[in-house]
């Protein structure tokens, strides 16, 4: 299925009011530093393969990306504890 | 003319936007995830003192700033699509709104700065700090340099009769995406994790 640009901002919108909310709220979760980036990053996401198009790319520039994503998450949350 | 049918985006040196630009975007990304994995490491030496230095900081700003480069992004992507479909004058719209959502970024940012260095929470006040201003006038000057590129965007596609390439367009739209992306990260680490 794919989404329209204003339904992607609608998304958009909701995640980053989402992430505010968790930040408020669970703060001090074993797993609240995961969430957070991991809310940002399905934001990013958004960004990359709606706004940039980049769904119609090369596997390379969305494997890099994902990967990317991936172990910037996974290093941030075990140094962030 | 529809660029869609003569470029090939699956080629590997043709994402949207041209190779050149995706390079530039790529090394921003290693740049800026380096530096925030820096931030996370010098954290581990007094948590404590980042934490406290982080609630010094209104994530309300940032919450909302996020909302404008968001909105900012959705205008351009539409922009693009406008002129794919030819619709210039409505292109030229659009970019005139993302410019925009720019603008009200750099005030909001501009009103932030302000009021730390008023209460002294300047680049030498401790370690988090040097982080803060580093990071975001670093990224402050890459919305400037992405309004500068939206600005002569703008003018070429309100010149009558001759149009820019879209190959142009994609790439100065690819740059102020990466600017949105970079904010992505950068919000959560600064204002919210520690």
């Amino acid at each position: 299925m794919k989404i329209s640009l204003k339904q992607t901002l609608i998304i958009l919108y909701i995640l980053t009011v989402l992430t505010a909310l968790v930040s408020h709220y669970a703060y001090g979760w074993r797993l609240f530093v995961t969430l957070i980036l991991g809310l940002s990053a399905a934001k990013f996401l958004l960004v990359f393969y709606r706004y940039m198009e980049m769904y119609k790319a090369h596997p390379f520039w969305k494997w890099f990306t994902v990967i990317f994503l991936l172990l910037f998450i996974a290093v941030v949350s075990i140094i962030v504890r | 003319m529809n660029r869609q049918t003569t470029v090939d985006y699956r080629n590997f040196f043709y994402p949207p936007g041209g190779i050149l630009i995706w390079i530039i975007i790529l090394v921003e990304w290693i740049t800026f995830g380096a530096a925030l994995m820096a931030l996370a490491i010098s954290s581990r030496e007094n948590p404590e003192l980042y934490h406290r230095s982080r609630m010094l900081l209104n994530p309300v700003y940032g919450t909302v700033n996020t909302l404008f480069l968001l909105t900012a992004g959705y205008f351009m992507a539409l922009g693009v699509h406008r002129a794919k479909e030819g619709l210039w004058q409505a292109a030229a719209r659009a970019v005139s709104w993302a410019m925009a959502g720019g603008l009200l970024f750099v005030v909001l940012k501009s009103i932030e700065y302000y009021e730390k260095i008023q209460h002294g929470l300047t680049m030498g006040y401790n370690k988090f700090f040097s982080f803060y201003w580093l990071l975001t006038g670093f990224h402050l000057v890459h919305v400037l340099v992405g309004l500068g590129i939206l600005f002569f965007l703008y003018l070429s596609l309100r010149r009558k009769g001759k149009h820019p390439d879209l190959l142009n367009l994609e790439a100065g739209a690819a740059f102020w995406h990466m600017v949105d992306l970079i904010w992505l990260m950068l919000f959560p680490m600064l204002y919210l994790v520690f």
